[in-house]
C-alpha cells in the first residue's frame, strides 16, 4: 500500500470535518494533507501550534459531523509553521481576535471570557469581587471594563445579581431625567433576574413617567419614589447574597450630575445588599460635592482601585501586555506573540510606545502586523511599531478636539507648549514638571495624562530643594516617531531598561505658566 | 505494614475500586490501606512496565521504524493503564482494552489533545504491527513524533500518579 497526499480535492466527509473545524474555530483556508489508508482516509490538518483548546474543538466535531459513507474519515492535528506565519489562517484569526478586544461590553467573549482574561499587575481582581463599594480607575484602555465584567462573569449564581449599564448613551448629560432613567434601568435588569418577583409596575411607571415628562423631574419628585423603591429592593435582596450594579464609564456623565447620581443610587442601595462598581478616568470623575454633600466620599462609602501604573512599572507593564498578545496567539493557534516578532525589542518598544496602556497596546500591534504583513515581511518590526504609534496620537487628539465642553481648551494648548518645549527647543522626548497637587494649571497636566497624550516614568524626584517634588514624563511617542522632521529627538530611555534616578534627576525642567489653567474656570472643581 | 495475600488484588473482583468499597464497613481502617498501598504498588508497576517499552523503543535503531511504533503505543498503552487503575479502577488483560487507551480523567492534563493523538498511535501501530503492505510514509505520526508524545504523557502521568500517593 502507498499512501497519497492529497491537498486539493478532499472527499466530502474530510470537506464536513475541515469546514466544521473551520466555522468553530474561526480559522479558514487551512493546510491540509489526505493519508489514504486501508484502515481509512487521515486527514491532518496543519497548524503553527495545535494546542489543548484546539484539539477539544476537533474532538467535538469528530463526534458530531455525521459521515456519509461506510469508510468514515478520521482527522487529527499536527504542528506545522507556515513559512509566512504573518499571512496564516492564525494571524489572520490573531488580528481578528485583537480587534475583537479592543472594545469591551458585557457581552464580550462570553464563555470564552476566563480563557482570554489577563489578570492585572495590581492583583485587582481580589478586591472587585468583594461585597463593597468600588471605583475603578485607570486610563481609557487600561482595563477598567474589563475588570468588571471579570467582577461580572465571577458571579454566575442564581443568588447573584448583576445589572449592567454602559453610561456611554448618557454621555456629557447633566439632566436629573438620567437619574430617572438609570434607576428604571436599573429596577428592570434586577425584576428580569428575578425568579418570582414582586410587582414592580407602579415604580417602574411612575420613573417612565418623570423621565417622558416635557419637564425635567424636580430632586423631590424622584426623592418621593425612594420609600417604595427601597422596598421593592429589600424584598428582592432578601432571597439573594447580593445584587452588584456596574456602571460602566461614569466619566462620560457631565461632572456635575455624577455625585448626584451616585447619591440617588446610594440612597436606596444602602442596607439592602445592593453594592455599586463603577469605572472611570480619575481627573474627568467627582464623586462627592463637598459643598452639598452629595455623592459618595472615599474612603469611608467607597473604595478606589487603581488599575494604571503609567510606565512606572514598566517590567510589570511589560509582563502584563505580553501576557495578553500571548494569550490571544495562543487561543490562535501560534506558538507565542514572540513568534510574529522580529526580536524582544518589539515588544519592549510597543510597551513604551503605548505607554503602559494594554488597549493601546493591541491596538498599535495590531496596526503594525498588518503594515508589516502588507509589505510581505516575515516579522514585525520596531519600524513598523514606530509608524502606528504615531497614526493613534492623531486618534487620542481627537479627544481635545471633539471635547464640546470647553474644559479641555487651555489643556490642548498646554499640550501645545509641552511639545514645542521637547520636540523644539529641548529635542528630548521627557521632561520633569514640578508637582502641584491642588493647582488648577497641574490638573491640566494630570489630564493631558488621562487622556494618554503625557506618561508618567516616575513620580515624587527631588531636584535640588527639598520638599519640591517632581513628576517625571515623556510625550507621547506619536509626536516624533516615525516622522522625518522630528527624527533628531532624544529619546529619553531608548533601550526601555529600567533608568537610573540621576537619570531622572538630569530631565529638563517644563515650567507651569499662570495660562495654563484659566479655561478650568468652566470645569468643576475636583 | 500489612500486605494483602494472594490471589491477586486485580483478580479479586471486576474492579479493585468497587472490591475495596465493598470491604470499607467489614475491615479495619489498617487493612483498607493495604489494599490501597496494593493498588498503587500495581499501578506503579504498570508505569514501570509501559516505561520499559518506551526506553526499548527509543534505543532502537531508525531504520527499525515499525518496532520503534509499537513499542512507543505499548508504552502509552502500559500508562494510561496505571492512570486508569487509580483513577477508577479499571483493569483488563483483554484485547479490547486497547479500545479504551482514549480514556482519560477528565482533570488529565491535554486531555484532548492524548484523546485524539493516542488513538492516532493506536492506528499507526495497527498498521505497523499487522499490514504487511505498509510503509514509513503511512504513518501519520513519524516514530520521532510519536517518541515526543509519549515522553510527554509519561511526564504528566508520573505527576498525576504522585499527586495521588503512588510512590514512583
Amino acid at each position: 500500500m502507498t499512501s497519497s497526499t492529497v491537498e486539493e480535492k478532499l472527499p466530502s466527509n474530510a470537506k464536513d470535518l475541515l469546514s466544521s473545524f473551520e466555522k468553530k474555530t474561526g480559522l479558514s483556508n487551512l493546510r491540509t494533507s489526505l493519508l489514504n489508508r486501508p484502515d481509512g482516509d487521515y486527514l491532518v490538518i496543519y497548524l503553527a501550534n495545535p494546542t489543548e483548546r484546539l484539539f477539544s474543538i476537533l474532538n467535538q466535531v469528530e463526534s458530531e459531523v455525521v459521515q456519509d459513507s461506510f469508510f468514515s474519515t478520521k482527522v487529527t492535528l499536527k504542528k506545522s509553521v507556515s513559512e509566512n506565519l504573518l499571512q496564516s489562517s492564525e494571524t489572520r484569526l490573531f488580528l481578528k481576535s485583537l480587534a475583537e478586544s479592543l472594545t469591551a461590553s458585557r457581552y464580550s467573549f462570553q464563555e470564552d471570557f476566563f480563557s482570554r482574561y489577563i489578570t492585572s499587575v495590581s492583583g485587582a481582581e481580589d478586591k472587585i469581587v468583594a461585597a463593597a463599594h468600588h471605583i475603578v480607575y485607570g486610563r481609557r484602555g487600561a482595563g477598567k471594563s474589563s475588570l468588571l465584567l471579570y467582577a461580572m462573569h465571577r458571579r454566575e449564581s442564581p443568588s447573584r445579581i448583576s445589572v449592567w449599564i454602559d453610561m456611554q448613551v448618557y454621555a456629557h448629560r447633566q439632566d436629573l431625567k438620567v437619574v430617572t432613567d438609570v434607576i428604571h434601568e436599573i429596577i428592570h435588569q434586577i425584576i428580569s433576574q428575578t425568579s418570582n418577583p414582586p410587582s414592580s409596575e407602579h415604580v417602574l411607571r411612575e420613573l417612565k413617567s418623570l423621565t417622558g415628562a416635557i419637564d425635567e423631574p424636580s430632586e423631590q419628585n424622584i426623592r418621593n419614589l425612594f420609600p417604595d423603591i427601597k422596598r421593592l429592593l429589600s424584598s428582592v435582596s432578601q432571597h439573594l447574597d447580593d445584587i452588584f450594579i456596574f456602571l460602566d464609564d461614569l466619566h462620560l456623565l457631565d461632572i456635575c450630575l455624577q455625585p448626584r447620581l451616585l447619591d440617588f443610587i446610594y440612597a436606596f442601595a444602602r442596607g439592602n445588599k445592593v453594592f455599586l462598581k463603577l469605572s472611570a478616568i480619575e481627573t474627568f470623575t467627582k464623586l462627592w460635592d463637598p459643598g452639598t454633600r452629595t455623592g459618595l466620599e472615599r474612603p469611608h462609602d467607597i473604595q478606589q482601585i487603581e488599575l494604571d501604573y503609567n510606565l512606572t512599572m514598566t517590567d510589570r507593564a511589560t509582563t502584563h501586555i505580553t501576557s495578553i498578545l500571548n494569550s490571544r496567539a495562543l487561543y490562535c493557534g501560534l506558538p507565542s506573540i514572540h513568534s510574529l516578532c522580529r526580536d524582544k525589542e518589539v515588544l519592549s518598544r510597543l510597551v513604551w510606545v503605548a505607554a503602559g496602556v494594554p488597549r493601546d497596546a493591541i491596538n498599535i500591534f495590531s496596526q503594525a502586523l498588518s503594515k508589516a504583513s502588507f509589505k510581505d515581511q516575515k516579522k514585525v518590526n520596531i519600524t513598523n511599531i514606530n509608524e502606528s504609534a504615531s497614526e493613534l496620537v492623531s486618534d487620542k487628539l481627537q479627544d481635545i478636539e471633539l471635547d464640546s465642553s470647553g474644559s479641555l481648551a487651555q489643556a490642548n494648548i498646554l499640550l501645545g507648549r509641552i511639545r514645542e518645549f521637547c520636540v523644539k527647543n529641548k529635542r528630548m522626548n521627557a521632561f520633569l514638571v514640578e508637582e502641584l497637587h491642588g493647582d488648577p494649571a497641574f490638573t491640566n497636566i494630570k489630564r493631558l495624562i488621562d487622556l494618554r497624550l503625557l506618561h508618567v516614568i516616575h513620580e515624587g524626584i527631588t531636584i535640588r530643594e527639598a520638599g519640591k517634588k517632581h513628576l517625571a514624563l515623556i510625550l507621547d511617542y506619536g509626536f516624533y516617531i516615525g516622522i522625518r522632521a522630528a527624527r533628531s529627538v532624544q529619546l529619553f530611555n531608548k533601550q526601555t531598561t529600567q533608568a537610573s534616578y540621576d537619570e531622572f534627576r538630569r530631565l529638563p525642567v517644563f515650567t507651569l505658566a499662570n495660562g495654563d489653567h484659566q479655561a478650568l474656570k468652566k470645569s468643576p472643581d475636583q | 505494614m500489612r500486605r494483602v495475600h494472594p490471589p491477586h488484588i486485580l483478580l479479586a473482583g471486576k474492579n479493585c475500586h468497587e472490591v475495596r468499597e465493598n470491604l470499607r464497613h467489614l475491615l479495619d481502617p489498617e487493612a483498607i490501606k493495604a489494599i490501597d498501598d496494593d493498588i498503587f504498588r500495581n499501578a506503579a508497576g504498570l508505569f514501570n512496565l509501559g516505561y520499559e517499552h518506551f526506553l526499548f523503543a527509543k534505543g532502537l535503531s531508525k531504520s527499525k521504524w515499525r518496532q520503534r511504533i509499537s513499542r512507543y503505543y505499548y508504552g502509552a498503552y502500559n500508562a494510561v493503564r496505571s492512570i486508569r487503575l487509580v483513577y477508577n479502577g479499571h483493569y483488563s488483560q483483554y484485547s479490547d482494552d486497547h479500545k479504551k487507551i482514549e480514556c482519560f480523567p477528565a482533570d488529565f492534563p491535554e486531555r484532548n489533545t492524548y484523546l485524539n493523538r493516542l488513538s492516532v498511535l493506536r492506528d499507526d501501530r495497527n498498521l505497523c504491527d499487522y499490514d504487511h503492505t505498509a510503509n514509513i510514509s503511512d504513518l501519520v505520526n513519524d516514530p520521532d513524533e510519536a517518541e515526543d508524545l509519549v515522553e510527554q504523557l509519561f511526564q504528566h502521568t508520573k505527576a498525576y500518579l504522585i499527586a495521588r500517593g503512588v510512590n514512583l
